[in-house]
């Protein structure tokens, strides 16, 4: 049987290298005020071939660790990966979700469910200023067009690292039949 | 259980966002920091390859742009050394006219200058992530400068490092003054969210009518030193619009903040010597 630690861990560990890619990223971009967002990304690979108790040990500390380095109230972001997590889940049903293609367009979706999810909240907390419709429009479709580029790089790297783990495509597969 | 969180995924993630809410402040700081802890070493490294990359890229620069730069360098040094010298003897100055008025002595700070690992501005926050933390004996709230002026205040303090949120933030506030305003009244000053490839801005409210903005000479915009947080004179920015209000009570301005503070680099932190004294009866 599959260790339910280990599958998270390497998961986890992937979503911590391209939190820190796009921190990068983000810090060059900052001399033009604009910001990559990926954590539709970060869930989607989970949410697609994994049973919903490793999304849940997926979303949560994923979600948490992008909280603590961002001003969102904590627990902010890992509520919207849980959601966003149990979406998938619920919705993946016969659809090819191994298929890279489909994978790659569920990691956009979620990436822009999430994008706008979490500046309806920003929105509800505080005033909006003028201008900012811009920027978060320009956001929107630079963090998509990120994503559409690296999604396939980011499942193969996820797929290599559980290999490299011991869990190879027909194990992980193998879990989605459990629920 | 177990049924529930496979047959109703939604009501446990309901149940479960009520009982983090209910959860208490402290637990919450507590997981908060030590995710950010585990963070410090990742942004760290990232700093340590970015600056070996331009190390690399400087070996590749012309022996003699380097001679040259080394030479503009201490012609620099020299001129600061005797600002150094005039900036000791005014602070001598003072000092014995505050001895001698019995005047009350402000707050001391000292100066850590610190370099910036990462950069995070996005619609609705602006911060930095600094290369010293408690280590340095950074603390919460404390006001960071740079060439320009006010960069911010620290918001959080990790054992290596701090994040520092800029003014341009909208959620930072503090008191201004117009200078050149003849009086020193204070106003209130706000970050603004920047939009994409413009200067960050920040705005004022509670300008007094009869302020007016000199044709053809920029108004800088400096801390008032009330609150006690940052010193009084640092600057802030220039008025780039000024306005009536829609109450017709005070006008509100637009304040054009320095453009370097989107690709900083370097900051210091203003390091209290003394925690900030409250006058006696004040309301704690």
């Amino acid at each position: 049987m599959i260790s339910l630690y280990r599958q998270p861990f390497v998961v986890i560990v992937c979503g911590i290298l391209l939190w820190a890619i796009t921190a990068q990223i983000n810090h060059y971009l900052a001399v033009w005020h604009l910001n990559l967002f990926t954590g539709g990304l970060m869930i989607s690979y989970a949410a697609l071939r994994f049973r919903s108790r490793i999304i849940w040990r997926i979303a949560l500390p994923l979600g948490l660790w992008i909280d603590a380095a961002s001003a969102a109230p904590f627990g902010m972001h890992a509520a919207l990966f849980l959601l966003a997590g149990i979406i998938i889940h619920k919705l993946r049903g016969r659809k090819p979700r191994t298929d890279a293609v489909f994978s790659v367009i569920v990691a956009v979706l979620a990436n822009a469910a999430l994008f706008i999810a979490v500046a309806a909240v920003f929105a509800i907390r505080g005033p909006v200023q003028t201008g900012i419709v811009f920027t978060l429009l320009l956001n929107f479709m630079l963090s998509s067009a990120f994503v559409l580029l690296v999604a396939p790089w980011y499942f193969a790297l996820q797929t290599r690292a559980l290999e490299l783990a011991g869990i190879d495509a027909h194990m992980q597969l193998g879990q989605i039949s459990q629920d | 259980m177990k049924r529930l969180v496979l047959d109703k995924p939604f009501v446990t993630l309901a149940i479960c966002v009520a009982a983090w809410m209910l959860l208490p402040f402290a637990v919450k700081r507590a997981a908060r920091l030590a995710f950010f802890e585990f963070q410090a070493p990742i942004d760290i490294s990232a700093e340590a390859v970015r600056n070996l990359q331009d190390y690399w890229a400087l070996r590749s620069r012309n022996p003699n742009e380097l001679i040259e730069a080394g030479k503009e360098v201490a012609r620099l040094n020299a001129f600061y050394e005797t600002k150094i010298r005039e900036a000791k003897t005014l602070e001598a100055e003072v000092a014995s006219l505050e001895q001698l008025l019995r005047l009350p002595v402000f707050n001391e700070y000292r100066a850590e200058a610190a370099r910036v690992v990462r950069r995070d501005y996005n619609a609705w926050w602006q911060r930095i992530t600094i290369r010293k933390g408690r280590n340095y004996g950074i603390t919460v709230g404390a006001p960071v400068i740079f060439v320009g002026g006010v960069v911010g205040r620290v918001s959080e303090v990790g054992l290596y490092t701090s994040v520092v949120d800029l003014i341009s933030s909208p959620g930072v506030r503090l008191s201004a003054i117009i200078e050149g305003g003849g009086e020193r009244r204070p106003v209130s000053f706000q970050g603004r969210s920047s939009a994409a490839f413009s200067r960050a801005t920040g705005s004022l409210e509670f300008v007094p009518l009869d302020i007016y903005l000199p044709p053809g000479e920029t108004t800088r915009v400096v801390t008032s030193g009330l609150g006690g947080v940052f010193p009084p004179g640092l600057s802030l920015g220039v008025i780039a619009k000024l306005e009536p209000g829609g109450d017709g009570l005070f006008k509100s301005a637009e304040v054009s903040l320095d453009p370097r503070l989107a690709s900083i680099m370097e900051v210091t932190v203003l390091v209290p010597l003394m925690p900030p004294q409250l006058p006696k009866g004040a309301a704690k």
